[in-house]
């Protein structure tokens, strides 16, 4: 399967942050979602895939081809969304689906209309007397109707009140069926990302600390209640991450769960009374509190 | 690096963006402008003078305010990301903006400038009112092509509004030099229409600038390869 | 009203008032009021001449403005504004361009000549005179003629844009929502101010510089049009005014025509003057008004003359003052009383400019390049309704001139 975007070696230095040593894939049709704090570096990593911003070191490639120096080209096929973007207040809906139309040739008006439907927006309502969720949805027509073949959506869903959100997310389940369509969106919101992604790519203080298929990335973590008492050796295991004791309770998340931790923990002197899945939500918690190692 | 657009149809329909964007702006100057020259019409001193002061104060308006909106009120309203998600490069972008904003100035600026020294000619007034016209209408020409080049060039809201406060305290008192001075050569009062040495010099001094700064900010657009 | 719809009364009222233009311009040679101002005065006058002339002239170019406006919606109706400047730089930029110094370069050396040979010259004529032999030739002043309203419909067409970027329509519906006698009293009132400006009976905004009166004055007719493109229906709530307005109307005239007369003096002069300007203000909407009216009730038809005529009355207007000077400048020797002399002027006028039409311009290029479409001898019926409504355009069919223009 092709890439739909690839970064090997990928630097970029700011004064006061820096994205090092990014090396990521996203095969065709897959929608990787993903997590970070704010300053993690996802918007830095998103502006990279666009041709906004050039890379000190490394290799930035979106279907084959190099960025910036393919970004005209590459953002025909590229349907951008970030946070901080803003439709003219001045001007209607239909002005700027005008406007989009005119430039991309895909542009399809019937799905277009739809969508203004779906979304319950007004085409003659001016942007600025609409409201943030208006907006976002607008902004996301306009993404839409053109069919893009790759996605990169930054934070699409920030300030959105919870029915919008489902709209919005809703409208983007519907999207993705289309198994051409490869998707990179970040969200401080782990359940968007639980919900859409087909794999998940952690990034913290510029760097990525874990990158996989979300099932087996959810797979591999747990939360771990046990009795006893924990010593050093308990602390030197591979992949814990937190460790509470509140006696004779012993609370452990692990990134490195499999069949035979129950017998590890055994040795050790710990009897497991439960083990329960982690959301999304708890591992990032968890990773960013353990200094990003996941 | 390149000093050109990559597409110019790309840059066709952003100047036809910014146009739809300012109209309604623009469609109260084109009113104000009309009852400007109608005051100028009535053929009343008082009229005359209030008719060239508000076409005065207009074209000084036009330009700042296009500026202000298509550029830093776009900047402030993130506007930027939506254009820069477009198709399109930096230089289509600088291309597009500078191309916008002369295009919206340069329309009025033709209908008074030229209807002003269209007026000259037609009427008993003296031809020789037609130099000082155009020394003042280049200057108001030049002023609006540095400040558009300045507002391109920096993002700094305060470095804009003091270039736009530091051009337009100019525009009062070149109007007194060129109208007082001696060295100019101007007859004011005179039926001949003749540009001195002076007079040709300051058009060469306008037209010096523009270049300059037209090609210092395309000279400092063209070496980005990437938007931000 | 929709884009499609055919509207004869428009289109005949236009060719009317365009027509009256000539009568009116023949009848200024006899004119007592302008005999020392116009080129042609003749030594006939009468003050005949001056009441029923004047009166008619002061609502034909309201009337005119009212009926562009209206087919300015209708363009705007059938391509948007983009639409509508491309119809008025075509249909009336380019005529201007193209005509304006014909006209002027025919009438300055029709004048010239005639105040060199003339026997019996007009006061303008003898002061052309005598300023040449002074100081060798006459010097040229920038004039628009007869042509002003082709500069003030690309004003109008400039205006449109701006009320429609400025959402001023919205006006309209407020508007119509008021009683019907609302505009018919009010607007003369608002309007008086604008034609105070200027002397009464109001002059021809000649100059290139926009007249403020002038855009104050036919901007609000045109403006009245346009919302009658949208609004029919108010028209018709104003039928039972009919009567009312007509006899308000030749009353305004006539306190007009009696305080004209009136000896004045300096401390009243400004109320005077004012009061002049409300007066004509309202005579001229009113019959403006009862035009319209008088229109949709008795030209709403097609008639093959009234079409004939008002396919040619664009070019009529455009070429006939330079051949109503020739003409009355050549009468001005002939002995023979005024009413002749009119007669005479007016049917040369109309005789000239309309063979003209049929034979140099309705089929040939020019006519092509005047209204935009070939016109042949295919009966119009039907086939243009069904074009303008939008069916596929076939050859040779007439394009309605209200589309055109």
């Amino acid at each position: 399967m092709t890439a739909a975007l690839s970064m090997q070696g990928v630097c970029k230095q700011y004064e006061d942050f820096r994205l090092q040593d990014i090396d990521l894939t996203l095969p065709t049709g897959q929608i990787m979602g993903l997590v970070g704090v704010n300053g993690a570096g996802k918007s830095t990593l998103l502006r990279l895939l666009m041709g906004l911003v050039r890379a000190d070191r490394g290799e930035v490639e979106v279907f084959g081809q190099r960025l910036p120096e393919a970004q005209v080209a590459v953002k025909r096929d590229i349907g951008y969304a970030s946070d901080d973007m803003r439709l003219y207040p001045g001007q209607t809906l239909r002005w700027h689906m005008d406007f989009i139309r005119g430039i991309y040739p895909g542009w399809d008006e019937a799905y277009a209309q739809d969508l203004v439907k779906r979304f319950d927006l007004k085409p003659q309502q001016k942007l600025g007397g609409t409201s943030h969720g208006q907006r976002v949805k607008a902004l996301l027509l306009l993404m839409l109707a053109r069919h893009p073949r790759l996605l990169l959506l930054d934070e699409p869903t920030t300030g959105l009140d919870p029915v919008a959100r489902g709209e919005v997310l809703e409208a983007l389940g519907y999207v993705l069926r289309d198994e051409e369509r490869s998707v990179l969106f970040s969200s401080h919101n782990t359940a968007d990302i639980e919900q859409l992604a087909d794999s998940i790519t952690f990034l913290h203080a510029g760097r990525i600390v874990a990158s996989e298929d979300k099932e087996t990335f959810l797979d591999r973590w747990r939360r771990v209640v046990c009795q006893g008492e924990p010593g050093d050796a308990l602390r030197a295991l591979p992949g814990l991450h937190s460790l509470r004791h509140s006696a004779p309770i012993v609370e452990l998340k692990t990134g490195a769960y499999n069949d035979s931790l129950a017998a590890t923990l055994a040795t050790l002197g710990l009897m497991v009374t439960s083990v329960e899945p982690m959301s999304l939500e708890d591992i990032f918690v968890t990773t960013v509190r353990g200094g990003g190692k996941a | 690096m390149s000093w050109f657009a990559t597409d110019a149809a790309m840059v066709r329909r952003l100047v036809l963006k910014d146009w739809q964007v300012y109209q309604k702006q623009l469609a109260g100057y084109v009113a104000g402008m009309l009852l400007a020259l109608g005051l100028i019409g009535l053929g009343h001193s008082w009229a005359a003078g209030a008719g060239a002061l508000l076409l005065l104060v207009l074209l000084v308006v036009v330009g700042s305010y296009s500026i202000q909106t298509l550029l830093l009120t776009e900047r402030k309203q993130q506007n930027v990301p939506f254009i820069m998600s477009l198709p399109v490069t930096p230089m289509d972008v600088y291309w597009g903006k500078l191309l916008a904003n002369l295009a919206i100035y340069l329309v009025p600026f033709t209908v008074v400038a030229g209807g002003m020294i269209a007026m000259v000619l037609s009427t008993p007034m003296p031809d020789g009112l037609v130099v000082w016209t155009v020394l003042i209408a280049a200057f108001l020409l030049t002023s609006f092509c540095v400040l558009l080049c300045v507002a391109i060039s920096c993002s700094s809201e305060g470095w804009n509004i003091f270039t736009m406060i530091a051009l337009m305290t100019l525009v009062g008192p070149f109007i007194l030099w060129v109208t007082r001075s001696r060295q100019v050569g101007l007859d004011l009062e005179g039926e001949s229409l003749v540009f001195g040495p002076v007079a040709i010099g300051l058009l060469a001094a306008d037209v010096l600038v523009v270049v300059i700064a037209i090609g210092v900010t395309s000279w400092l657009h063209a070496r980005k390869s990437s938007f931000l | 009203m929709t884009v499609g719809t055919r509207i004869h009364y428009m289109d005949n009222l236009r060719a009317l008032a365009m027509l009256a233009g000539v009568v009116f311009h023949a009848a200024l040679a006899h004119s007592p009021l302008l005999h020392s101002y116009w080129p042609t005065a003749d030594t006939g006058s009468s003050e005949v001449v001056d009441v029923v002339a004047w009166f008619f002239h002061l609502f034909r170019m309201p009337l005119f403005f009212v009926v562009a406006g209206f087919f300015a919606a209708l363009l705007v109706g059938r391509g948007g504004l983009a639409g509508l400047f491309h119809n008025r730089l075509a249909r009336v930029g380019r005529p201007l361009i193209v005509f304006l110094p014909l006209v002027t370069i025919s009438l300055r050396l029709l004048t010239l000549h005639a105040a060199e040979t003339a026997g019996h010259p007009s006061p303008v004529l003898e002061w052309i005179r005598s300023h040449v032999q002074e100081n060798g030739a006459l010097p040229w002043s920038f004039s628009l003629a007869h042509l002003w309203f082709l500069w003030y419909l690309l004003l109008f067409t400039l205006l449109t844009w701006v009320g429609s970027t400025l959402e001023l329509g919205r006006v309209g519906p407020w508007l119509a929502a008021r009683p019907a006698w609302v505009i018919p009293l009010a607007l003369p009132v608002l309007l008086a101010p604008a034609l105070a400006l200027v002397t009464v009976p109001w002059p021809a905004p000649e100059s290139f510089l926009p007249a403020l009166w002038a855009l104050v004055y036919f901007g609000a007719h045109f403006a009245l049009g346009y919302q009658l493109f949208h609004r029919p229906q108010w028209l018709d709530r104003l039928r039972p005014g009919l009567p009312a307005m007509l006899f308000g109307a030749v009353a305004a005239y006539a306190g007009l025509a009696w305080l004209q007369d009136a000896p004045s003096d300096g401390s009243v002069a400004l109320w005077r003057h004012l009061i002049h300007a409300v007066l004509e203000s309202y005579s001229a909407f009113w019959m403006t008004l009862a035009s319209l009216l008088a229109g949709r009730r008795w030209l709403d038809g097609h008639s093959p003359a009234m079409r004939w005529l008002a396919d040619g009355s664009y070019w009529v207007y455009l070429v006939h003052l330079p051949v109503l000077f020739a003409i009355q400048y050549e009468l001005l020797d002939v002995a023979m009383v005024w009413p002749a002399k009119f007669a005479v002027s007016v049917a040369g006028t109309l005789a000239i400019s309309f063979l003209s039409y049929a034979w140099c311009i309705r089929r040939t290029v020019f006519g092509r390049w005047l209204d935009g479409r070939r016109v042949t001898s295919t009966p119009i019926t039907g086939a243009a309704s069904e074009e303008a409504a939008g069916a596929p355009k076939k050859s040779h069919f007439y394009l309605p001139r209200n589309l055109r223009r």
